[in-house]
């Protein structure tokens, strides 16, 4: 028996799921009605938070914080954002095809738990974290995902959005994505920096990749090697090969790991240049 | 199975229904109102045959529960024209020879519909992009890119 229910609140969503914690949360449906084509009896009920207004804001300024049921084609084309936080709009774009990314929302991109989610690694090297409602928690992204489809989210919990500070503006930034076609393409490896660029120094940057491990996850030792480097003397060989060292892929329909491991270097040091040139400054590479 | 109302808008004309929970909008659409136009392929969002129109928005319509539907307006390939009065863009594949087996043709024009509803003067490379959830399985993207461009341009024979 598949019940429906479309709460009109958020403390009316967060009491429903108390109660009913086995119904499944469902937004704009184009991962779960995806999942559930091929498991349609095993889905005991629905609860819809796709109309939720509360959930549907953008706050920009210092500090932006975005709504969970805001869509991927509302980030892609949102002109502050456009403007102050491209690296997130790209990878809001890099979503789907125009229908997924009319439909598909942020809460539901990260709460699928995908190692290769299009938003989770422009959101990590951003420093998002998340918010959650139900038990009332907020998270850093990068420890919400504890693995394959799996979050840190109670069966009660409900992700209300993401907020994060803008990035400066000495930061530059780079999301490239590796996948068999230009749309709808799964990743088989993507990767997102964000670097800080003061008189020819690289004074801070974060790396997330995704696909190349059971979650996305941060280079911190590739960062630690490139941090602090001056930019006419990047060891861009030496933190390719750090890079491709501390990924853990894995082999399935779209790659194999030693693929993912070979492709996820120059991927990261194309990425690493652009978010480079992005902040300003012009590498000499 | 529970049934639950919903009052939604179809090409212009208010329905009202009872539906179970697991109801998608192309079952809706396809089997309780016999609109045939809207196709249905792969039924997981890959390829864009079932494309609609809900509140203006290009929308794989089988990953859309009826329910969620609720009150809005959704415009399907019937609602665009009919042969009394074709759209502009329905007359642009018939003159560029747009359509192959035809079954990608629905989700093609309402993909199209919506690339233009947002952006009236796409660039050829805009158009390829607008069509990237859409497939072709006969492969013949390049006269339904060169009949969207008919119309950007304003190049059709009337």
């Amino acid at each position: 028996m598949t019940t429906y229910f479309a709460p009109s609140t958020l403390s009316e969503a967060v009491a429903y799921i108390h109660e009913n914690q086995t119904a499944k949360i469902i937004a704009g449906g184009t991962d779960l009605l995806v999942k559930r084509y091929e498991e349609l009896d095993s889905m005991t009920g629905f609860m819809d938070i796709s109309h939720l207004a509360e959930l549907k804001n953008i706050k920009t300024g210092e500090e932006v914080q975005i709504g969970a049921m805001v869509t991927h084609g509302e980030i892609a084309g949102h002109p502050w954002l456009l403007q102050h936080v491209p690296l997130l709009c790209q990878g809001a774009a890099a979503v789907g095809g125009p229908q997924i990314r009319n439909r598909g929302t942020l809460g539901g991109n990260l709460a699928n738990a995908s190692p290769a989610a299009d938003l989770a690694p422009p959101l990590i090297v951003l420093g998002a974290v998340a918010e959650l409602a139900g038990p009332q928690h907020q998270v850093p992204l990068e420890e919400f995902f504890s693995g394959p489809g799996k979050t840190i989210m109670q069966p009660n919990q409900i992700i209300t959005g993401v907020k994060f500070t803008k990035p400066a503006a000495n930061q530059g930034w780079a999301y490239l994505k590796l996948g068999k076609r230009k749309a709808m393409a799964i990743a088989t490896a993507s990767v997102a920096v964000l670097v800080a660029v003061e008189d020819g120094q690289l004074t801070d940057l974060r790396i997330c990749l995704g696909s190349v491990a059971p979650v996305p996850s941060r280079a911190k030792k590739t960062e630690e090697l490139l941090r602090g480097q001056r930019l006419d003397s990047l060891e861009l060989a030496a933190a390719q090969a750090q890079l491709q060292a501390e990924i853990s892929p894995i082999d399935d329909i779209r790659g194999s790991a030693e693929y993912r491991r070979q492709a996820a270097g120059p991927l990261f040091r194309r990425a690493l240049l652009q978010a480079i040139k992005n902040a300003g400054v012009e590498p000499d590479a | 199975m529970p049934k639950y109302p919903i009052e939604l808008k179809i090409n212009g004309d208010k329905y009202s229904f009872e539906v179970e929970a697991d109801l998608r909008l192309v079952d809706l659409l396809r089997n309780h109102l016999q609109l045939l136009g809207t196709k249905e392929a792969c039924g997981k969002g890959e390829c864009g045959a079932c494309t609609v129109l809900m509140d203006g928005k290009s929308v794989a319509s089988c990953l859309v529960l009826a329910l969620q539907a609720n009150g809005s307006e959704i415009i399907t390939v019937e609602g665009l024209g009919g042969e009394a009065a074709l759209h502009p863009l329905q007359q642009a594949f018939i003159q560029y020879g747009a359509v192959q087996c035809g079954f990608c043709t629905p989700g093609m024009l309402m993909s199209a519909k919506f690339l233009l509803d947002n952006n009236p003067r796409p660039s050829r490379e805009e158009i390829r992009a607008g069509l990237a959830g859409n497939l072709c399985r006969c492969t013949g993207y390049t006269k339904i890119i060169d009949a969207i461009e008919a119309v950007v341009e304003g190049r059709l024979e009337r």
